[in-house]
C-alpha cells in the first residue's frame, strides 16, 4: 500500500469526525510516512511499519469520549444544503414531537423506577416504625390492664421489627441494582446514537 | 499493565522525550524505541491530550516543502514531570515494602 492509498483508507474510516479533525489526522499520518521516507524507506515500507488503517483508527476512536463522538455527529449535520434545512424546519412539528415524546418516555421510565425505589424504602422503614410503635403501645397497655391487647401488640411489633431488620439488608442491593439498570439503559442509548 | 496506568505513563514518556529539546512525531517514536515500542496511532491521542491540557505547545516548521509539526514542553509539562519523579519515589517505597515482607517470610 502506498501513501495515498493508506491515507484514503484512514479517511474512509473517520466518517464520524469533523472535517477539521479528519484533516488533522491525515496531516499527522502523512507526516509520519514522509519522515520515514526521508529516513530512506519507500512509501510501501513506511506504511508496512505503521499500524494498519483499521488498527490506527480503532486506537484513535478508543481515546475519543463518547460525548465528543455525539457532538461530532451533531456538528456534522450543520453542513447542510439550504433545501435540507428548509425540509428539517418544515418537518419539525413531526420530529420535534417524536423527540419530545421519546424524552417523555425516558423521563417517565426513570420517574417510575424512582417511585418504585422510594416505595420500597417507605415500606421497609414503615415496618420498622410500626414495629417500634407497637412495642411501645404494648408496654403502655400493661398500665391499663389490657393484657391480651398488649400481648398482641407486642407480638405484632416483634414481627414488624424482624421483617424490617431482614429487609434492611436488601435495601442496599436493590438500590445498587437500580443504579446499574439505569446506567445500562443510558449506555444502550449512546450506542444507538453512535450507529 | 493496567490501561489507565499505562496511559499516564505514556503521557509522561512523551513529555520526557521533548523536555530538553523540541521534537516532532516520528523523532519522538524513534527516541522512545530503546525503552518501548509506541506506534503513531498510540502517540496521536497522547499528543492531543497533552496539548489540550496545555502541557505541550504545537507549532509548524517548513521542512522540505512540507509542514512538519513540532512539539514544545510547557512549564506545566515540566511540572508534571517533576510530580512524576516524586510519585515514583512513593511507588518505590511501596514496592520495597511489598517485596520485603515476602523476603522476610521466606527467611522464616
Amino acid at each position: 500500500m502506498n501513501k495515498e492509498e493508506y491515507l484514503i483508507q484512514i479517511k474512509s474510516r473517520l466518517k464520524g469526525f469533523s472535517q477539521e479533525d479528519i484533516d488533522k489526522h491525515l496531516d499527522y499520518f502523512s507526516e509520519m510516512i514522509d519522515d520515514r521516507v526521508e529516513d530512506g524507506l519507500s512509501e510501501e515500507e513506511a506504511v508496512a511499519q505503521m499500524d494498519t488503517p483499521e488498527e490506527a483508527v480503532n486506537q484513535i476512536i478508543e481515546d475519543v469520549p463518547l460525548t465528543k463522538m455525539i457532538e461530532n455527529k451533531i456538528t456534522q449535520k450543520h453542513k447542510l444544503e439550504t433545501w435540507q434545512i428548509i425540509l428539517i424546519v418544515l418537518g419539525s412539528p413531526l420530529w420535534l414531537g417524536l423527540l419530545l415524546g421519546a424524552f417523555g418516555i425516558l423521563f417517565g421510565f426513570l420517574a417510575t423506577l424512582g417511585g418504585i425505589v422510594f416505595a420500597y424504602y417507605a415500606v421497609v422503614f414503615s415496618l420498622g416504625l410500626a414495629g417500634v410503635l407497637s412495642v411501645i403501645v404494648s408496654v403502655a397497655s400493661l398500665f391499663v390492664a389490657k393484657y391480651t391487647f398488649g400481648a398482641f401488640c407486642f407480638g405484632a411489633g416483634l414481627i414488624c421489627i424482624g421483617l424490617f431488620l431482614s429487609l434492611l439488608l436488601t435495601v442496599k442491593t436493590v438500590s445498587l441494582a437500580i443504579v446499574k439498570a439505569v446506567k445500562a439503559v443510558f449506555t444502550g442509548i449512546k450506542k444507538m446514537i453512535n450507529k | 499493565m493496567d490501561i489507565q496506568l499505562k496511559r499516564g505513563m505514556l503521557d509522561v514518556c512523551v513529555l520526557a522525550a521533548i523536555k530538553d529539546e523540541d521534537s516532532y512525531g516520528y523523532q519522538i517514536i524513534k527516541d522512545l524505541k530503546p525503552y518501548m515500542e509506541i506506534s503513531e496511532s498510540t502517540l496521536y491521542p497522547i499528543l492531543k491530550r497533552l496539548e489540550a491540557g496545555s502541557l505541550i505547545e504545537v507549532y509548524s516548521v517548513e521542512h522540505n516543502s512540507r509542514l512538519r509539526k513540532y512539539y514544545h514542553i510547557t512549564v506545566a509539562g515540566l511540572m508534571r514531570l517533576q510530580d512524576f519523579k516524586s510519585e515514583w519515589k512513593e511507588l518505590e517505597a511501596i514496592y520495597d515494602f511489598v517485596t520485603r515482607k515476602e523476603k522476610d517470610k521466606k527467611d522464616e
